[in-house]
């Protein structure tokens, strides 16, 4: 005779699963939910806005795209934009990324002072930036005047401050912080490459840059691949900390679409000015998803494989 | 012996940490920071620790505590704590939390308060500022003075906020922000950089100046006038360049005299160069004219277009409208000023100025020490006669001053030493004879946006707390009061007895008398297009070239633009613009 289980079935281990699950997940999904859909939804409705702050009305209209797609065609500053925005890119991409995978590549094989190499090249990501920027600016406008001064009896400006030296100068710190992200994320793509295959190759007299060529990077490539896409889709975005540098006057061929946009909103006074810098972004985003997928698919059929 | 020693540091630490926490309630009385007294009812206070500071609340908020110490406003309290929170936190980063904050009672700058209201995060404090409710007297002002009838006709038409048919205050204006030159009257006095009278029939330099002929008479100065005329001291500006080119005449006179001329911050020398630029131009256009930037109703008599370097007016003046607003880029006045700052920030000019004036790790406090120090540190620098900079500047360099009267002496005091507030200079002789013309020979640009205000949510029973409180500090009172602290003068109409006149600074003198003989303009109006444009009509964006230039004194040095050539662009780019404003 069978008789029924009146006893409370303990918690199944399919339900814990599930509970500890939920648990994980709910913050970041709630996240991705407020800080991705709902910020990117608001922007891109506002984009198809004219609102009214007297009247407290908003009306739907094409205008602010249309406005911001004749800017983005016919007004030349938009052209000097873009250049320096996609010259600031390929520069941080070929200088720093080389730069990056040969900081790992040196710190993965623990070379002499690779520990401290990689807190060094580390510490700007985690000092926060308008700190590291004023470090930073002191001492290339102030301390190397003074250091040339000192040594060379010359007096030269500061190199931010000097029309020539501007732009490198921006650009060495963005690399230079840089640096954090990619050599801590390379450094851990390298050290999971298999021992076996580092010391069968060392048996075959592979060393050196062969070996980083032939082995490390094609081991680490979907880590610099994964780099390299971010960085397109980041083109239209990045500022070159130039809000940090200049506020809101950086000089005219400094300036990069991330910039021009943040610069926009931040001065925005109320929502009524949110319209046109929401479908700048938008019209912008035209470009850089396709041109994201390009470079992605690109890279996939191109790129090295670890086999 | 480990173990020992990680208890010891232990213990350290956490006594740091907690030493460190209660460090922060101790009560100290005058910076604001004190605890909260659970016997008395609090009112928060939140006040922008910029370069006003806060001292100036500090003594009202003593006054107030005192005046209602009796007062029962909650059931088992007695008296009223007035709780400041003194921070330097620009306000769009106040603005996120205004009602989600502590603080009732808000005191800031650069705030746009037209989008505050549409926001929903002002409370009505109209009962505090106009009607039988809002009578001064109580508080020692004249019977019928209300904090309204402090206000100009613009500063009314703006704060003023029409419903219903019935005009309601949700704010009102803070402290004034002129920005313009400041001069060591010392080092003038000292060397005789000052024009002598009749020096327009002389050539050569040092006849044109005072220099080392102590003898000779000054100048009467830009207002044409010295000495004391009907109780008025006009002799305060007696000596001081007239006109632009006086004023260049007397920069290279003071580089000959060894000294460096005129000094500003390197880090934000655009927006510093920029805002003086608006002062310029509202000074040579008047209070009518500059105001039609911002109300876009009314003649403009003043456009015309530069040909051959030469400005020639319209031979008819323009009627303003919200359509056709533009055409005020072509204001004479525009012009002028683009010539004046091309002469002061052309690389041929570079010896004239500080040599970090374009170096972006030189602050303002750092122009300020060197402006206060130069020439005082032991022979290692040279003095520094002007400073561009705002009117809050000698209260923003106090620990400037109380470190050098450490290091010097009590002669170093901000009492004893004597700087002024240059009266700008015109752009031509006909401005000056003008201005020498008329009560009000200046006109000057308030470009801070400063507010005060009570946040909408604020509990009801608190209410008539908070506005009695605004009531409170914008009688004449606490107006002169905050006068005397930070020697600059609150946005509003008071008079200032001699008394009080003469526990200010020279500096501080010379900022009221300028202000008292003045018309301001204040950038703002309630015409729909400027409100819903409002950043377009700010010191920046007003002056935009371009899409990426915006900033007059980087584009002339880096990019060698010349004042017609900018005049001309400025015009076509603002009548572009124009186009895609929201209507």
């Amino acid at each position: 005779m069978r008789t029924k289980n009146t006893q409370k079935p303990m918690m199944s281990g399919k339900r814990k699963d599930m509970i500890f699950y939920i648990s994980m997940m709910a913050f970041p999904v709630a996240q991705f939910a407020v800080f991705y859909i709902v910020v990117n939804g608001g922007s891109f409705l506002l984009s198809f806005q004219n609102i009214n702050i007297l009247t407290d009305t908003t009306t739907w209209t094409f205008d602010s795209i249309a406005r911001m797609a004749k800017m983005l065609v016919t007004d030349s500053g938009m052209l000097t934009v873009l250049k320096t925005s996609l010259v600031s890119y390929l520069l941080l991409l070929v200088i720093g990324t080389p730069l990056g995978l040969l900081f790992s590549y040196y710190i993965f094989k623990k070379l002499p002072l690779s520990g401290a190499f990689r807190v060094i090249l580390f510490l700007p990501s985690i000092i926060s930036a308008i700190v590291m920027v004023t470090i930073f600016q002191f001492f290339v406008e102030r301390a190397m005047p003074e250091f040339v001064r000192v040594l060379f009896h010359k007096n030269i400006p500061g190199l931010m401050e000097n029309t020539a030296t501007r732009y490198g100068t921006v650009i060495f710190y963005n690399i230079w912080i840089g640096f954090g992200t990619g050599v801590l994320m390379y450094a851990n793509g390298m050290s999971g490459i298999s021992q076996e295959i580092i010391d069968s190759a060392h048996v075959d007299g592979v060393t050196g840059l062969r070996e980083f060529w032939s082995i490390t990077l094609p081991s680490i490539f979907p880590t610099i691949s994964t780099f390299i896409i971010t960085g397109v889709a980041g083109i239209f975005t990045s500022q070159l900390n130039l809000f940090s540098f200049y506020g809101g006057a950086a000089p005219e061929n400094l300036q990069t679409f991330g910039y021009y946009l943040y610069m926009h909103t931040q001065a925005a006074a109320s929502r009524a000015e949110y319209p046109d810098v929401a479908a700048l972004g938008l019209l912008l985003s035209c470009v850089a998803i396709p041109l994201t997928l390009l470079v992605k698919w690109a890279m996939e059929k191109f790129g090295p494989s670890a086999d | 012996m480990k173990s020992l020693s990680k208890k010891v540091i232990g213990i350290l630490l956490s006594a740091v940490l907690v030493f460190g926490i209660t460090g922060c309630s101790f009560d100290n009385g005058d910076d604001g920071m004190e605890a909260i007294d659970p016997t008395r009812t609090q009112l928060f206070v939140f006040s922008y620790d910029g370069g006003y500071g806060s001292d100036w609340l500090v003594a009202a908020k003593k006054r107030y505590e005192q005046l209602h110490a009796e007062d029962v406003y909650e059931e088992g309290k007695k008296g009223i704590q007035i709780y400041i929170n003194p921070k330097k936190e620009g306000f769009s980063t106040v603005s996120d939390n205004i009602l989600l904050n502590r603080d009732e009672i808000y005191f800031h700058e650069y705030a746009y308060y037209k989008t505050l209201k549409s926001q929903g995060m002002l409370a009505d404090i109209t009962e505090a500022v106009t009607g039988d409710k809002a009578d001064l007297g109580a508080y020692g002002d004249p019977a019928g003075t209300t904090i309204e009838s402090k206000l100009t006709e613009q500063q009314k038409a703006y704060y003023g906020i029409e419903e219903n048919g019935e005009t309601h205050y949700y704010g009102l204006p803070h402290y004034s922000g002129y920005m313009g030159i400041v001069y060591n009257r010392d080092l003038f006095d000292r060397k005789g950089y000052y024009f002598r009278e009749g020096y327009e029939n002389y050539d050569e330099l040092e006849d044109r100046f005072i220099l080392q002929s102590k003898g000779a008479t000054k100048s009467k100065g830009p207002d044409g006038k010295t000495g004391v005329i009907d109780g008025v001291d006009y002799s305060l500006d007696d000596g001081l360049p007239v006109t632009y080119d006086d004023f260049f005449e007397l920069i290279h006179c003071i580089y000959s005299g060894g000294d460096t001329p005129i000094s500003w911050l390197g880090a934000d020398y655009n927006s510093y160069l920029q805002n003086f630029m608006c002062s310029l131009v509202a000074d040579y256009e008047g209070l009518d004219q500059m105001s039609l930037n911002f109300n876009f109703h009314g003649e403009a008599t003043d456009l015309g277009t530069v040909q051959g370097g030469q400005f020639v007016k319209d031979e008819e003046a323009t009627e303003i409208t919200p359509e056709n607003g533009y055409e005020l880029a072509r204001q004479r006045g525009k012009y002028e000023a683009l010539k004046f700052i091309n002469r002061l920030v052309t690389k041929s000019n570079d010896q004239y100025h500080n040599n970090l004036a374009f170096n972006g790790a030189y602050s303002h406090m750092d122009a300020q020490d060197d402006f206060l120090y130069a020439g005082n540190d032991g022979g290692r620098t040279n003095n520094r006669a002007m400073l561009i900079d705002g009117v809050w500047w000698e209260n923003e360099a106090s620990d400037t001053f109380d470190n050098m009267v450490a290091q010097y002496g009590e002669t170093m005091s901000k009492d004893n030493r004597n700087f002024c507030y240059m009266p700008l200079p015109k752009a031509t002789e006909e401005k000056a004879a003008e201005a020498a013309a008329s009560d009000k020979a200046m006109t000057l640009y308030d470009h801070i946006f400063s507010i005060c205000f009570v946040k909408a949510n604020i509990a009801e029973w608190k209410k008539p707390i908070a506005l009695d409180f605004i009531k409170f500090v914008h009688t004449d009172e606490s107006l002169v009061e905050f006068t005397v602290h930070t020697n600059t003068p609150k946005a509003f109409n008071y008079e200032i007895g001699e008394a009080d006149l003469a526990k200010l600074t020279t500096f501080g003198r010379s900022v009221i008398e300028l202000k008292n003989r003045s018309n301001i303009v204040y950038p703002y109006s309630s015409e729909p297009l400027y409100v819903l444009n409002q950043s377009t009509f700010g010191f920046a964006e007003q002056w935009r070239y371009s899409s990426t230039k915006q900033f007059v004194p980087i584009a002339m040095r880096d990019d060698g633009i010349t004042a017609e050539a900018y005049f001309s662009q400025l015009y076509t780019y603002t009548q572009t613009k124009w186009n895609g404003l929201n209507k």
